[in-house]
């Protein structure tokens, strides 16, 4: 476990331009290890340590004091931003995906899901924006009016400085767009199920050409795709993950593989079969929903199972 | 904290200020690290907070006015600043208006006629 001191200045460092970082980080060690050993000797204790780390103030504080106290928000008001852009970065994506397509739903011109994916990832990213710009100019104003807010600020705790490299930490750009993917692709599976199968029409009142599809399965990917979605939401909310939430997400995202198999290759390599019976002669043709099945769940095992291990292994 | 004492501690902040920036340049004709520097202040009775006075080094390092050398021969390494031929002719200057705003300052509030 890296020492307080390390934890210390690895967070004033994540405050700080990279190229300054380093040098920073070296200095600011060196300096709190000077100040320690002359009070306490060479071995301080955990508690000597955290009350040398409180009299330096908290991280962001001190990053602040080095680069110039020129801010557009300062570090009363920035935990309070900062939470609200979080919250906001994980609801604006939804509620644009869910009336994208319900607006799509409703509307009389008539679209196709490709369409309507890069309509939607584009409203996300406009909306996105808009909301943090114009949260961060109310708190830039806020910042440099005379109103005071927050003025009863928490003591700073070192001994509660997050890890490095801790396996808990959620990686909240990750997960908001796990939330709104999710939310795109939860409701477009609820329209197959809707319609009866697979199309890429998007008009509930003219439906031709859809590909049938095993419903049990749709549906299964439904509840999955939801669950996973209801987990990443949590998560987002308590700001940490566990085993028990990540091996939870890993199985819920193997067993949507298995049903993308069924709902979605399978379906259309049969309608592909039909449309160029010549291709049945090219082996990996065939086999290709199998593969790509495979294939995703070893990388997905692999990719989440060391950090399952490391969350496992966590206190 | 009351209104009064908030904004006293504000006011005495920013009296500081400037005096700090000026203790630290005269302290630093011999090179120093910073926790030594810190030790050197108090010892004349300023006292400077680590976190205050750590940002400012490289700050003054940044303008010009320090030079800092890392020495890596001791048990870890360390950063030793040293006042720059820049930060001396501005430590002359500042020390010279020094003087000459603490008299008139005097003057002021103690309500000498001749002031």
């Amino acid at each position: 476990m890296a020492s307080l001191v390390e934890r210390y200045v690895h967070q004033v460092g994540n405050y700080l331009p990279q190229k300054e970082r380093a040098e920073v980080e070296a200095e600011l060690r060196s300096q709190i290890q000077d100040q320690l050993e002359d009070r306490y000797g060479e071995s301080p204790s955990a508690t000597e340590t955290a009350l040398v780390l409180a009299e330096l103030g908290e991280p962001r504080q001190m990053a602040v004091s080095y680069s110039g106290e020129q801010y557009l928000v300062g570090p009363d008001l920035y935990p309070t931003m900062r939470m609200v852009l979080r919250h906001g970065w994980v609801l604006v994506p939804s509620i644009v995906v869910f009336l994208s397509v319900f607006g799509a739903l409703i509307s009389v011109r008539q679209t196709n899901v490709v369409n309507l994916f890069f309509e939607s990832f584009g409203a996300i990213l406009q909306a996105t924006l808009w909301f943090s710009a114009t949260v961060v100019a109310f708190f830039a104003i806020l910042e440099h009016s005379d109103v005071k807010v927050n003025k009863k600020k928490p003591t700073f705790d070192p001994l509660k400085l997050p890890k490095i490299d801790d396996p808990r930490v959620v990686d909240r750009f990750e997960a908001a767009s796990g939330v709104a993917a999710g939310t795109f692709f939860s409701l477009i599976f609820l329209y197959f199920l809707r319609v009866g199968g697979l199309t890429l029409t998007f008009d509930l009142t003219n439906q031709v050409d859809i590909i049938p599809v095993p419903i049990a399965w749709l549906m299964l990917l439904i509840v999955l795709s939801f669950s996973m979605n209801a987990l990443h939401l949590i998560t987002l909310i308590r700001d940490f993950w566990s085993a028990g939430f990540w091996a939870a997400q890993t199985v819920f995202e193997v067993l949507g593989m298995v049903c993308l198999y069924f709902v979605l290759y399978k379906p259309i390599l049969e309608r592909l079969l039909i449309a160029n019976p010549s291709l049945a002669d090219l082996v990996w043709v065939v086999n290709a929903p199998e593969i790509i099945v495979a294939v995703g769940a070893i990388i997905t095992l692999l990719g989440r199972g060391s950090k399952l291990v490391k969350l496992w292994n966590t206190p | 904290m009351t209104d009064a004492t908030e904004q006293l501690n504000a006011l005495r902040l920013e009296l500081r200020r400037g005096v700090v920036v000026l203790a630290v340049l005269s302290q630093l004709d011999t090179a120093r690290y910073g926790y030594s520097l810190i030790q050197q202040l108090t010892e004349k009775g300023l006292d400077i907070e680590e976190g205050t006075l750590y940002p400012l080094l490289r700050r003054l390092e940044k303008q010009g006015l320090l030079e800092s050398e890392w020495e890596v021969g001791e048990a870890r390494p360390r950063k030793y600043y040293k006042i720059s031929p820049l930060g001396q002719e501005v430590l002359s200057t500042l020390k010279a208006e020094w003087f000459e705003a603490a008299e008139m300052m005097r003057k002021i509030l103690r309500g000498d006629p001749n002031g």
